[in-house]
């Protein structure tokens, strides 16, 4: 901060000039003033009288204080729940489980859960559900991934060779009234690129009892969400010979929309290019104009053209359609996401809200509900457009995503960027430029990996090559 | 920060169950696993899921453990564990 704007600032505090001279020997900021004690002050050559009261005048100390304590009081005042809801088990199940333990195989409990639902009416006799349970395992430890196998090689193969059919440019009417959403191969580069914004951001918001049944309320719900403009609602005329703008709402727009005269009237006072000219009448509001500039007038226009009446930020439309699968009734489909605005409007079921935003549901939800997310999104993509890829591939890439706790791309500056180890960053993009790096620095690459064991032209670490294993043949024993 | 406590997170049908491990427990699971700390998957101290969690047992140090029990397509409920790291 320049000098100048600190003996601006302490002048408005009402410190006395001498005093201001005085603090401006030692101290340049504001924040530097605020931090010293009083007997910093005393030591500058003040009066005690004096120096007390020019702490008071600054103020920062205490004025910082409290408002921060306030804050944890909020805090305390909701107190969150733990949310758990463990999985029950059927009878038949538990008895499985039971038998399983009893027998020490180790069979997933998908797996159990598959047979209890098979057998669920029938009754199999203890010796024989044992001969099932033992073959059931022996099948399960044949299909299970070995050690050292490169799960990763076969998840980029599986997901990357149904991408190669994957029609290029698709856009597509999401079963909902003309909402457009990106789907297809760019929408699945766009998940695995973990972009700020997608290209097509979208919500679904699942309504609360009253509302999901009522069309009125599911309406007066959704015009809170959706924006309006100051268009939307009425016309603006330019009054040039009067120098003002008259702004004449449409009442049956406005009822529909559930915003008063002095609703508009608030907000069109906090925009700035208008502030303190808005004078409302009985039918319409008029915006005297304070300067005979024609400029002005113009500028006036404009701002208040597009001024946001109501509605949630970043939500251009809200459709209302009713859920005919299900019964979450009335359901609203928007363009534009904002999930943390969302959540807090009454009467949306903030349990359900979803959004294909995956950054945002980082920010709002957490890194785990972006793991699901990005699972979700991947595999609606995928199967959308007829590709059936086992999900277990897609979860690798998610927990990949997720695996430092927040959402990090696959490619250049995600993933693969980070990868320790040079060899393997100059194999994958932009070779000269790391070779270069690595040498100024001196990176040493241990050949963990498998580029840089190609490259090296050694045996990779994967599957057979992993392990060492030494041949003892049958007679040299000892 | 109280804006974000608004809303208990854990409730979202995205989120699954979130608990904090003690110390005690913390330990028996890395011998259980045979790891360290740092090979386990991190979450941040800022993270909504932690600000919850914060919220039921006070302020929660780096290096604490977080157990996650997902629900999961193909293995009905699998357990996670994260640990905690500066956000």
């Amino acid at each position: 901060m320049a000098r100048k704007d600190t003996i601006k600032a302490l002048e408005r505090r009402g410190i006395e000039p001498e005093a201001i001279e005085l603090l401006m020997t030692r101290y340049a900021t504001l924040g530097e003033i605020g931090s010293a004690s009083l007997e910093d002050l005393l030591s500058l050559g003040f009066d005690d009288e004096k120096a007390e009261k020019t702490l008071a005048l600054i103020g920062k100390r205490t004025g910082s204080r409290s408002p921060r304590a306030k804050k944890v009081e909020e805090v305390q005042a909701v107190q969150m729940e733990l949310v758990s809801n463990p999985r029950s088990f059927t009878e038949v199940e538990t008895n499985i489980l039971a038998m399983v333990k009893d027998m020490g195989l180790q069979l997933p409990l998908k797996t159990v859960a598959d047979i209890a639902k098979r057998i669920r009416d029938v009754k199999i006799p203890e010796p024989k559900m044992r001969a099932i349970l033992q073959e059931a395992n022996k099948k399960y430890l044949a299909h299970i991934m070995d050690a050292n196998e490169s799960a990763g090689i076969m998840a980029a193969q599986s997901i990357g060779e149904p991408g190669t059919q994957m029609t290029m440019r698709t856009f597509h009417y999401a079963g909902v009234a003309e909402i457009n959403v990106t789907l297809g191969l760019p929408r699945l580069i766009e998940i695995v690129d973990a972009r700020r914004v997608p290209s097509t951001p979208t919500m679904v918001i699942r309504l609360l009892a009253p509302a999901k049944e009522d069309e009125g309320i599911a309406r007066m719900v959704s015009s809170q969400i959706e924006v309006t403009n100051l268009l939307d609602i009425s016309s603006i005329e330019t009054d040039v010979t009067n120098m003002r703008l008259r702004i004449s709402p449409d009442q049956r727009k406005m009822d529909q929309k559930g915003i008063s005269m002095e609703d508009i009237y608030e907000r069109l006072n906090k925009v700035r290019a208008v502030r303190g000219l808005v004078e409302m009448r009985e039918y319409d509001l008029i915006i005297q104009s304070d300067e005979m500039s024609f400029k002005k007038l113009q500028v006036m226009s404009d701002a208040i053209r597009n001024a946001k009446i109501k509605g949630i930020d970043g939500i251009t439309r809200a459709i209302i359609k009713m859920d005919d699968k299900g019964d979450d009734g009335y359901v609203i489909y928007t363009e534009g996401s904002n999930l943390k605005e969302v959540l807090k409007v009454p009467m949306v079921d903030t349990r359900r809200v979803m959004t294909n935003s995956i950054q945002e549901i980082a920010e709002v939800l957490g890194i785990e509900a972006a793991r699901n997310s990005i699972i979700n999104e991947a595999r609606g993509t995928l199967s959308e457009q007829g590709m059936s890829v086992d999900i277990r591939h897609i979860m690798l890439v998610a927990d990949l995503m997720t695996n430092d706790g927040d959402v990090k791309a696959i490619g250049r500056h995600g993933i693969s960027g980070k990868k320790s180890s040079v060899l393997a960053r100059a194999a994958f993009e932009i070779t000269a430029a790391h070779l270069l790096h690595a040498a100024i620095i001196g990176e040493v690459d241990h050949l963990d990996g498998v580029a840089e064991n190609i490259i090296v032209g050694q045996p990779v670490t994967l599957g057979t090559g992993a392990v060492k294993l030494v041949y003892t043949p049958r007679g040299n024993k000892q | 920060m109280a804006d974000i406590l608004t809303f208990n997170v854990l409730e979202h049908s995205l989120v699954p169950e979130h608990y904090l491990l003690t110390d005690e427990e913390a330990d028996q699971v890395l011998s259980k696993l045979r790891i360290t700390r740092d090979q386990l998957p991190k979450i941040r101290r800022t993270d909504p899921g932690i600000k919850v969690l914060e919220n039921i047992y006070g302020p929660i140090d780096e290096g604490k453990l977080v157990k996650i029990v997902r629900k999961s397509e193909t293995a009905e409920e699998f357990v996670v564990y994260r640990l905690v790291i500066r956000g």
